[in-house]
C-alpha cells in the first residue's frame, strides 16, 4: 500500500475521513459561492435605495411584494428583501473576515518572526508592544477604534486588524524562537543569504502549523467581531447592511412577534461561523503534534 | 531451579489501524523464574515493548490481546477484570519506563507521587507511608532522602530521576519488574551505575526482571537469559553466555556482528542489509527472509520454535554450533 | 519570588503610563470635544468660556500633563453628559458589572472544566460528542445573538424570566448587590448565562484538549502501571497538569469577559459599566471613555500579574528560573 506523497495530500487523506468536517467544508464553500455570486442570484439589490418600497416593509416570509417577486424570507424595516440582504450581508462578512484575517496574519507573522530572528533589544521592544496590546480585550480595542475612525469598510478592517495581529505576532514569535535555535538556521546564515530571505524562506514556513491554527480561530473571530460591532452601531454604514446590523435593526420587532427580521440573518451568520469553526477544529487536531494517531 | 513466576504462552496482540490490522506480538511464549533477570532484545518495531505492556494489560484500543495466556504464579491475567488488573499492577508486577522526565509528573513532588503509588494498594498512615518512601529512596541510592523527598523532579539529574522511578516501582515489593529501556536515555557513565545497582537490588530483594532493550551490551551485563524478537515473533532464546558465543539464528548473529566492539579499527561496520519489514506487509513465512543470506524456498513456511535443551530458535537453517563470530 | 513580583509591578506601572498617553491622545485628539458640551447655536462667548473651563484650548501635551496631575489626585474629570465626577459614575455602575461577570465566569469554569475533562477522557463516546457540539455553538455564535434568542425564548415566549434590567439589591460590605435577593437572581440569570456561554465553551475545549494530550503521555502510563485508579489519575495528575493552561486562559478571558459584558449589558439593559461605555462612545463623552479605558487597562494588568504569579505557583519549574 503506497502513501500519499505531498504533505497536503496526506493532510487531505486524513481530513476526508471526518464526515462532520467535510460537510462543514462543503457548507463554507457553498456559502462562499453564494456570497460571491450575490449580485447575480439575489432578487433585489438591497443597497439601491430606489428598490425599496416602504409599503412592503416588515412583511412575513412568502409575501409577494409590489415589485412582483416573492420575498422568500420576508422584508425588513426598510422594505428590503431579506434574502437579498442576507446574501449581500454574507458577502460582506466573508470579505471583511478574510481581508482582516489575511492582513493580520501577514503583519503579525512577519513582525513576530523578525522579532525572534533579530533578538536583543529589537525583540524586547516589539514583544513589549505586543504584550501590551494583548493585555487589552480585542473587542474594546476594536470598539474604540471603530468609534474613532468612523464608519466604513476600511476603518472597520483597520480596527479588526489592530485587534488581531497581536495573536499572530505572539504565536509567530514563539514558533520562530524555537526554530531560530535550530541548526538549519545557522547553516542558512553561513551562506550569503540576506536576513529577510532566511526569515521568509526558511524560518516562517516551519512556523506555519501553529499560525494556521491561530488563523482558523481568527477568521471566525473576525466575522463574529464585525457582526458584534455592526450590532452595536459601529462599523459599516446603514446603507451597506452587514448581518450584524440587520439583526440589530430587527431586535425591536422580535418582541412584537416579527421574528424573521432578526432570526434569519442570525441563522445565516451562525451557520457560517459554526462551519468555519468545525473545519478549523479538524485542521487543528491534525496539525497537533502531541496527538499521536 | 527456581519456581516459574511468569508463564507467557502464545501471546498475540493485534492493532487495528486505518491501514490494516497488524500483530505487534505474534505467538510469543517464554517463562520467567522467580528472581531471574531475562533480557528481551530487538530492534524498534520488533514488538518487545508491546510484549511488556501486554503482560501488564496496558494495551489501549485500537490494540488488544487476541490470543494466548499470561500466568502469574498460575493465575491467568488475560481477560481479568479492570479492578483485578489494577490491583495487580504495581503490587505484583511493576514497570519502569525509558524517559524519567516523561514518566514523572513535573508539577508534583516526589513524595506526592510515591504516596499515590502506595495509596493505590494499601492505606498507610502519613508517617508510615513517608518512612517507607524514604527507606526505598535510600535503597536506590538517593542521598539525603528525607530532604530530597520534598523536591520536584526537575530538581534531580537524569540518573537520579530514573532511580526515583525505580523506587516507585519497588514501593510495593513486586515480584516482577518490567524495565522498558530504562538506561537508554541516560549518560553512558550513569548507565553503568544504574545497571549494577539494579542487578544487586534485584538479587537482594529476590525480584525478577524482564529487561527490554535494543542494546545487546547492556542486556548482556545484567541478564542471565536472553530472548530475541523480530517482527513480533520470538526467534531465539537461551542462556546469555551461550547465545552470545554461539547464536543459532542468522538475525542474532547479524546483531552481534554489527556491534561496534566486535569490529576492528579501520574495518567497516557490519550491517544487516535491508530493514525490518512493516508489520502490515509481512512476507509469507519467516519475516527475516528478505535480509537473510541463507533463505530458500523452505523459508516461505513459518518455522516453528525449535528447542534444544535450554536453547530455542525459530529457523529452518539455523547456524551450526561452530560458526561463532 | 518577591523580586519577581516587584519587577512585574514596575513593568506594570510603565505600561500604565504608556497606555494613559495612548488613550488620552486617541480620545482627545480626534475630533472636537467641545461640540458635545454645548448646543450649536451657543454664542461664541459661551464657547470660549466652556473651552477655558475644561482646559480644551491648551496644547495637547499640556492637557495631558494636567490630566496626569488630576489622575494622581484621583480626579478623572467630570462626565460631559452626566455632569458628575467620572470616578463616582463608574464606581456606581461597577458592582452590577462585577457580579454579572463573576457569576458568568464562575459558572462557566465550574461546569466547563469537568465536562471538558470527561470529553477528553472518553473522546469517542456520544456524550463527549454532544458536549463538543454544544461547545462549538457556544464558541461560535456571537454573544449578542444568544442574548436575543434567550430573551425571545425565556422572556417573550415562555415568560419565565424577566427580559432585562437589574433586580432588587441588598447591601453587603456597604455595596448594593443583586445576587443577594431572589428577585435579583431571577434578573441575573439570563444575562449571566448569556455572558458565560463563550467562556464555558472555551473551558470545555481547553479542558478536553489538555486532557486528551495528557492521557497519551508516559506520566499517565506510568501511573497506570503503578496501579493508580483512573479517577485518581484524572484528579491528581491530569487536573493538576491542565490547570496551568486553564488558569492562564481563565485570567486572560476574565478580562475579555468583562469587556464582552458590554454587549450583554446592552441587550439586557443591565445598568453596568459596559452599557456606560457604549453610551459614552455614541455621545462622545470623552472623560468617561478615558477613565473606562484606563481602568480596564489597569484591571487587565492586575489580572496578568495575578496569572503570572499563579502560573509560578502552579508550575514549580518556573520558580527557580524566575528567581535567578
Amino acid at each position: 500500500m503506497t502513501e500519499a506523497s505531498t504533505p497536503l495530500a496526506r493532510f487531505w487523506d486524513e481530513f476526508r475521513h471526518n464526515t462532520v468536517a467535510v460537510i462543514a467544508l462543503g457548507v463554507v464553500i457553498a456559502i462562499s459561492i453564494m456570497a460571491i455570486a450575490a449580485p447575480l442570484i439575489s432578487p433585489q439589490n438591497p443597497y439601491d435605495l430606489a428598490n425599496l418600497v416602504l409599503m412592503d416593509a416588515r412583511r412575513p416570509p412568502g409575501f409577494v411584494g409590489s415589485k412582483g417577486f416573492t420575498h422568500w424570507l420576508g422584508t425588513d424595516a426598510q422594505g428590503r428583501d431579506l434574502l437579498s440582504a442576507i446574501l449581500y450581508g454574507l458577502r460582506i462578512s466573508i470579505q471583511i473576515g478574510l481581508i482582516a484575517g489575511a492582513i493580520a496574519f501577514a503583519l503579525g507573522a512577519t513582525l513576530g518572526a523578525f522579532a525572534a530572528f533579530f533578538g536583543g533589544r529589537i525583540e524586547a521592544l516589539i514583544m513589549r508592544i505586543i504584550d501590551l496590546q494583548l493585555s487589552f480585550p480585542a473587542i474594546l480595542l476594536a470598539l474604540v477604534l471603530a468609534a474613532l475612525l468612523g464608519q466604513g469598510k476600511w476603518p472597520l478592517i483597520a480596527a479588526l486588524v489592530t485587534a488581531q495581529y497581536a495573536y499572530f505576532a505572539r504565536t509567530a514569535h514563539g514558533a520562530a524562537s524555537a526554530e531560530r535555535s535550530k541548526d538549519y538556521v545557522d547553516a542558512a546564515l553561513s551562506t550569503p543569504l540576506a536576513a529577510r530571505r532566511v526569515v521568509f524562506r526558511h524560518i516562517l514556513p516551519n512556523c506555519l502549523p501553529p499560525l494556521i491554527v491561530v488563523a482558523t480561530v481568527q477568521v471566525a473571530n473576525s466575522i463574529a467581531l464585525e457582526a458584534t460591532l455592526s450590532f452595536l452601531g459601529l462599523g459599516l454604514p446603514v446603507t451597506e447592511p452587514s448581518l450584524g446590523m440587520l439583526i440589530a435593526n430587527g431586535f425591536q420587532y422580535m418582541l412584537s412577534g416579527r421574528y424573521w427580521i432578526s432570526i434569519y440573518p442570525g441563522v445565516a451568520l451562525i451557520v457560517l461561523i459554526v462551519a468555519i469553526n468545525l473545519v478549523g477544529d479538524q485542521v487543528r487536531d491534525q496539525l497537533n503534534p502531541r496527538l499521536r494517531r | 531451579m527456581s519456581p516459574v513466576l511468569l508463564d507467557v504462552n502464545g501471546l498475540t496482540t493485534r492493532f487495528a489501524t486505518r491501514a490494516g490490522s497488524l500483530n505487534a506480538v505474534e505467538d510469543v511464549s517464554f517463562t520467567v523464574a522467580e528472581g531471574e533477570i531475562v533480557g528481551l532484545v530487538g530492534e524498534s518495531g520488533s514488538g518487545k515493548s508491546v510484549t511488556g505492556f501486554s503482560i501488564l494489560g496496558l494495551i489501549d484500543p485500537p490494540g488488544r490481546i487476541v490470543a494466548g495466556s499470561v500466568k502469574l504464579n498460575g493465575r491467568e491475567l488475560v481477560g481479568l477484570s479492570h479492578a483485578a488488573l489494577r490491583s495487580m499492577r504495581g503490587r505484583e508486577i511493576a514497570m519502569v519506563f525509558q524517559d524519567p522526565s516523561a514518566t514523572l509528573n513535573p508539577v508534583l513532588t516526589i513524595e506526592t507521587q510515591m504516596r499515590l503509588a502506595i495509596a493505590a494498594h494499601e492505606s498507610l498512615g502519613d508517617a508510615a507511608a513517608r518512612a517507607r518512601c524514604i527507606e526505598v529512596l535510600g535503597a536506590v541510592g538517593i542521598p539525603d532522602a528525607a530532604r530530597r523527598i520534598e523536591a520536584y523532579p526537575h530538581q534531580f539529574s537524569g540518573g537520579m530521576r530514573q532511580r526515583v522511578a525505580i523506587a516507585i516501582a519497588l514501593l510495593n515489593r513486586p515480584k516482577l519488574i518490567i524495565c522498558d529501556e530504562p538506561t537508554t536515555a541516560l549518560d553512558v557513565s550513569i548507565q553503568a551505575q544504574i545497571l549494577t545497582e539494579m542487578k544487586s537490588l534485584a538479587a537482594r530483594l529476590g525480584t525478577a526482571m524482564i529487561w527490554i532493550s535494543h542494546d545487546l551490551a547492556t542486556v548482556s551485563s545484567v541478564a542471565s537469559r536472553i530472548l530475541v524478537m523480530y517482527a513480533g515473533r520470538l526467534i531465539e532464546a537461551g542462556p546469555i553466555a551461550e547465545v552470545l558465543r554461539q547464536p543459532r539464528h542468522p538475525y542474532t548473529r547479524g546483531l552481534l556482528g554489527s556491534l561496534p566492539g566486535i569490529a576492528r579499527p579501520g574495518q567497516d561496520l557490519v550491517q544487516i542489509p535491508g530493514a525490518m519489514p512493516s508489520l502490515i506487509d509481512l512476507p509469507q513465512g519467516c519475516a527475516f527472509q528478505p535480509r537473510c543470506g541463507f533463505a530458500d524456498a523452505l523459508c516461505a513456511t513459518m518455522p516453528a520454535l525449535h528447542s534444544e535443551g535450554a536453547r530455542s530458535f525459530r529457523c529452518h537453517h539455523p547456524l551450526a554450533a561452530e560458526t561463532a563470530p | 519570588m518577591l523580586g519577581f513580583i516587584i519587577q512585574r509591578v514596575l513593568q506594570a506601572c510603565v505600561v500604565m503610563l504608556v497606555i494613559s498617553a495612548l488613550v488620552f491622545t486617541g480620545v482627545y485628539a480626534v475630533g472636537n470635544p467641545i461640540d458635545v458640551l454645548i448646543s450649536p447655536d451657543a454664542t461664541q462667548l459661551i464657547r470660549e468660556q466652556t473651552i477655558r473651563a475644561y482646559g480644551l484650548d491648551q496644547p495637547l501635551w499640556k492637557q495631558y500633563l494636567d490630566f496626569l496631575g488630576r489622575l494622581a489626585r484621583g480626579d478623572f474629570g467630570r462626565s460631559f453628559v452626566y455632569n458628575m465626577p467620572v470616578l463616582d459614575l463608574i464606581f456606581s455602575r461597577l458592582p452590577a458589572t462585577l457580579e454579572l461577570t463573576l457569576a458568568a465566569v464562575l459558572g462557566a469554569t465550574a461546569l466547563g472544566v469537568p465536562l471538558g475533562m470527561y470529553a477528553g477522557y472518553r473522546p469517542d463516546s456520544p456524550v463527549s460528542k454532544a458536549i463538543m457540539a454544544i461547545s462549538i455553538l457556544g464558541f461560535s455564535v456571537p454573544t449578542f445573538w444568544i442574548g436575543l434568542v434567550l430573551i425571545f425564548t425565556f422572556a417573550v415566549s415562555l415568560g419565565w424570566l424577566p427580559a432585562g434590567n437589574r433586580g432588587d439589591t441588598a447591601a453587603l460590605f456597604g455595596i448594593q448587590w443583586s445576587f443577594l435577593t431572589w428577585n435579583g437572581l431571577m434578573h441575573l440569570f439570563l444575562p449571566a448565562l448569556n455572558l458565560s456561554l463563550f467562556k464555558f465553551a472555551l473551558m470545555v475545549r481547553l479542558a478536553r484538549a489538555g486532557t486528551r494530550e495528557v492521557m497519551l503521555t508516559d506520566t499517565v502510563k506510568f501511573a497506570r502501571a503503578a496501579g493508580l485508579s483512573e479517577g485518581t489519575i484524572l484528579l491528581r495528575h491530569v487536573l493538576r497538569l491542565i490547570a496551568i493552561p486553564i488558569v492562564t486562559v481563565f485570567g486572560l478571558e476574565f478580562g475579555s469577559t468583562l469587556a464582552f459584558a458590554v454587549v450583554t449589558e446592552t441587550i439586557f439593559s443591565w445598568p453596568g459599566v459596559g452599557k456606560l461605555i457604549i453610551d459614552s462612545i455614541s455621545t462622545l463623552d470623552r472623560p468617561v471613555m478615558v477613565a473606562y479605558l484606563m481602568l480596564v487597562a489597569f484591571f487587565f494588568i492586575m489580572i496578568n500579574l495575578s496569572v503570572d504569579v499563579a502560573y509560578a505557583a502552579l508550575d514549580p519549574r518556573l520558580r527557580t528560573r524566575r528567581a535567578a
